[in-house]
């Protein structure tokens, strides 16, 4: 679980830095093996952006709505 | 760099196991056992703690590493396999072949298991994907494990 904005940013430079494998792998690999090269960075994609719309979509705390009002 | 036994980076831990010199062989061992501890679930492909890799390599022929880091960024243990840019994944004897698919690894072993071949990234080295796999979410580094055969 995403516990505050830094590992938000980190999180969200992981999935970029996978994408680019991924996308570097889609130039590269060879039929045969392309599904399942890329099958666990698709995976761990995906994990990882539920994670950022779960940290997204929780309500902040009410400490910290304090100090925005 | 394959004489290096320890090597340590930043505040990561990075064991490079497979030292060929006889005096290593007892911290090479212990570190193997370290590397399999997490992953005794794949104890039906992997015969014992010392024989990951023999193991491996004699199955597929081609890995040319093998990296463990402890995760903490999935749920499950992951392991990373560096393959040989020799690698034919459909040469591979088909009972091993699960290894490599990411879905199937995980149902069959309880592992998540990321592979590569140099090849397959030409803007970044092995070394920066090693390195991926050592950043934590919270932005520091976690201690990885690499078996070399």
């Amino acid at each position: 679980m995403i516990a505050n904005d830094q590992e938000l940013k980190v999180t969200q430079e992981r999935i970029a830095h996978l994408q680019r494998w991924l996308a570097q792998i889609r130039q590269n690999a060879r039929p045969e093996e392309f599904k399942a090269v890329a099958s666990g960075y698709r995976l761990e994609i995906e994990r990882m952006q539920a994670k950022v719309l779960e940290y997204l979509l929780r309500p902040l705390p009410a400490e910290r709505e304090e100090q925005l009002v | 760099m394959n004489d290096i036994a320890v090597r340590v980076e930043n505040l990561g831990k990075l064991y490079k196991i497979g030292a060929r010199r006889e005096r290593y062989r007892t911290l090479r061992d212990t570190l193997t056992e370290v590397v399999t501890a997490p992953f005794r679930r794949l104890s039906s492909v992997f015969s014992g703690p010392s024989s990951v890799l023999s193991h491996q390599s004699s199955v597929t022929g081609h890995s040319s590493s093998v990296v463990c880091p402890r995760s903490s960024v999935v749920s499950n243990d992951t392991m990373v396999l560096v393959m040989d840019d020799g690698f034919r994944l459909e040469e591979c004897p088909i009972e091993s072949r699960g290894l490599f698919d990411h879905a199937v690894a995980q149902a069959r072993y309880g592992a998540s298991i990321f592979w590569i071949r140099p090849g397959l990234l030409i803007r970044e080295g092995v070394e920066d994907f090693l390195a991926y796999w050592q950043l934590k979410r919270d932005g520091s580094r976690r201690g990885i494990v690499e078996v070399i055969p």
